[in-house]
């Protein structure tokens, strides 16, 4: 099982986006794959028409069992319509709603999380983590139950700040993590999102993005307006427009994450 | 497909995706992608394995009856029924009895759980390892059983409590599984620090709420394998465990409840009778492993404690005695007629509720004491003391109406 976090300390930048792509991406690939939203406004709970609820607290806080929390979202959602029956994968979501929010006045462990998911290491192949861009305990706690992090970053200056802070918190788990014997968070991809590549001010950024991550960086998700319509639809662009060039995007974000995690160090 | 075509599709599907999958039937659930078929089952298993540690309030825990350690010596047993809103009254008065057997006026065991120095320690610091001296005055059962419940609640506010209590929720209460002693040390925590008291690491600790595992029910075989994993149980408590783990392999049905039988002895000496209860064929094994022990010879000997002369169980217990020399005293006391003191269950009763009631008295006093102007206060220590003279008279004349 791997624990795959989105993260960046700047909001609007494409978490909840990324993240609900990229597991449905993987269960459509044949996986098991967990959403937790770990984000008290719970767009990726609605992403997939699904209730907001407090599942992760529960899950947390009142150590509910898996069963009464995690929320199976029907193929018809995230896959290709005349696949869906098909579908090999399964995904489900822990969802949230604003008691998200007390987690962290709550949880005394920095281990919580991953004691909980641990649990899960024989049943389940990939969990997400789509987070709040506020840092809080709970933050850390993902930290240390995390194999991965994808920063996801609009070719901007204030998403390029949320970066540079995610990174030196991640950088500050290091020794901790060290100290407990638990690898070093692997940096799976920067994300450049909603990118004008018309525009010198996205053409500029994305090359000094370039130059400080090198093959980090992933190839850039332009803006389309078929991703408002992705929301509204409550469903995946493989859902809902699976020939469309989106899609294709989509899909090339879920084949670099697949690089990126079967590459060897 | 246009964006006017994909928005048709999504409102004839809609209704559909929307259902609640937790108020649908398995086979739709199913038929419209909400089934999880085998990945169900997995989950299902990786939620039973965890045992979710909460923090329960002491006073809402409750000892088991028919657990093989006994925390309190046998004489207090007898006095207080071991309840939660009794633990500070019998540590009162296991502290009275200790000063009295010890002669020491001023016993006081903060400095203990506060790991301070101690006249103990101070002793230690002087030892010359020279194995030739001898030992002054051994403590006393009730001391060494008294300092070891302090040493526990010392260590866990030094270092926390690492192995949470095992509990049993019931209609109104929670009933100890494993961690008597655990239970007993926070309350001993909580009578001398209270809420809020900060550790020596600077963190602050609630000691009426101890972390627990709450289980379904009491397992003996998880009470015994808690006991050996920790090596803690004396000989009579070992026949204790062994004598609930026969009771469980035969059928708690052919047994009597520990509220029908005289004594506490004779609940678990149902099954001190080798020849009536065998140990079930291919079962031997299994209570060896549970009993930490290599030879039926062992188990054999740890069922005949159960069969001791009731004074003898009580003294291997509260001195945790081997069975060796446990089996060397019955022989030897083999032929002398033994007075014991009933302790009938109803008898048990009244006498904690008198011990009860002289606490509830003593409580009252001291708080008039506290009301006295301090000038009539040497008028009133002489009234008490002709009180107590009183009642030694009336001590002495149970005494010597017991031993008539």
């Amino acid at each position: 099982m791997k624990i795959i976090t989105l993260l960046n300390e700047k909001g609007g930048v494409g978490k909840t986006t990324l993240a609900t792509h990229l597991a449905a991406g993987l269960s459509i690939r044949g996986k098991r794959v967990i959403l937790v939203d770990a984000d008290p406004q719970g767009h990726a709970t609605i992403a997939f028409g699904l209730n907001k609820e407090p599942g992760f607290y529960d899950l947390i806080v009142r150590n509910a069992p898996f069963q009464k929390v995690l929320r199976p979202v029907p193929a018809e959602r995230f896959n290709v319509p005349d696949e869906a029956k098909n579908t090999q994968g399964q995904l489900l979501v822990v969802p949230s709603n604003i008691e998200t929010r007390s987690i962290a006045a709550n949880i005394s462990d920095a281990f919580t999380v991953l004691k909980r998911f641990n649990q899960l290491r024989n049943a389940i192949d990939f969990v997400f983590f789509d987070t709040s861009p506020t840092p809080s305990l709970l933050h850390s706690s993902i930290y240390m139950a995390t194999d991965g992090i994808i920063y996801p970053t609009k070719c901007e200056a204030w998403s390029f700040d949320g970066l540079r802070e995610s990174l030196t918190h991640k950088d500050q788990f290091s020794p901790i993590r060290q100290q407990y014997n638990l690898n070093d968070i692997k940096v799976l991809g920067v994300v450049p999102t909603m990118y004008r590549g018309r525009t010198l001010e996205h053409q500029d950024n994305l090359r000094r993005l370039q130059d400080t991550f090198g093959s980090l960086v992933w190839k850039p998700l332009p803006v389309r307006t078929i991703w408002t319509e992705v929301a509204s639809a409550r469903r995946t662009v493989f859902s809902l427009a699976p020939g469309s060039s989106t899609a294709e995007d989509a899909w090339r974000l879920v084949d670099q994450l697949e690089e990126r995690i079967y590459e060897q160090p | 497909m246009s964006s006017r075509e994909r928005r048709r599709r999504i409102q004839d599907e809609e209704s559909l995706l929307s259902a609640n999958p937790n108020s649908l039937d398995p086979k739709t659930a199913d038929a419209i992608g909400f089934g999880l078929g085998e990945l169900a089952l997995d989950i299902a298993a990786a939620d039973s394995e965890f045992q979710a540690i909460e923090a329960v309030s002491i006073h809402e825990i409750q000892p088991n009856s028919i657990q093989p350690r006994y925390s309190i010596p046998h004489d207090l047993n007898d006095l207080f029924a071991l309840q939660p809103g009794n633990v500070v009254d019998i540590f009162e008065r296991w502290i009275i009895e200790v000063q009295l057997e010890t002669g020491r006026k001023d016993f006081d065991i903060v400095p203990y759980l506060l790991g301070q120095a101690t006249d103990r320690g101070q002793e230690a610091e002087k030892e010359s390892g020279d194995s030739g001296q001898s030992i002054d005055q051994p403590p006393s059962a009730k001391e060494a059983a008294l300092m070891k419940l302090i040493d526990l609640a010392a260590s866990i506010r030094r270092d926390g409590l690492s192995n949470p209590v095992s509990l049993v929720r019931q209609v109104d209460h929670f009933e100890l599984e494993t961690g008597e002693r655990r239970w007993l040390a926070y309350h001993v925590l909580y009578w001398k620090f209270g809420d809020g008291d900060k550790r020596p690491d600077g963190s602050v600790v609630n000691w009426s709420r101890i972390p627990a595992r709450v289980v379904s029910k009491v397992d003996v075989w998880r009470q015994a394998s808690e006991n050996n994993a920790r090596d803690n149980l004396n000989a009579i408590s070992r026949a204790r465990q062994l004598s609930l783990l026969l009771m469980d392999l035969h059928g708690w049905h052919n047994f009597s409840g520990l509220d029908q039988c005289d004594s506490e002895q004779n609940f678990y000496a149902q099954v001190a009778d080798g020849a009536a209860w065998r140990i079930p064929r291919g079962q031997g094994e299994r209570l060896l492993n549970a009993m930490g022990l290599s030879d039926a010879g062992q188990l054999r000997q740890y069922r005949a404690l159960l069969r001791l002369p009731a004074d003898l169980w009580r003294k291997g217990d509260d001195e945790d005695l081997s069975e060796g020399e446990l089996r060397r005293m019955k022989v030897a006391l083999d032929s002398v007629t033994r007075v014991t003191v009933g302790s009938s269950k109803s008898k048990k009763d009244a006498l904690s509720r008198l011990a009860a009631d002289a606490t509830l008295w003593r409580n009252k006093l001291r708080k008039e004491i506290n009301s006295v102007d301090s000038s009539a206060r040497p008028k009133l220590r002489k009234l008490i003391e002709a009180e107590i003279r009183q009642l030694l008279r009336l001590m002495a004349d149970i005494d010597e109406s017991d031993t008539a």
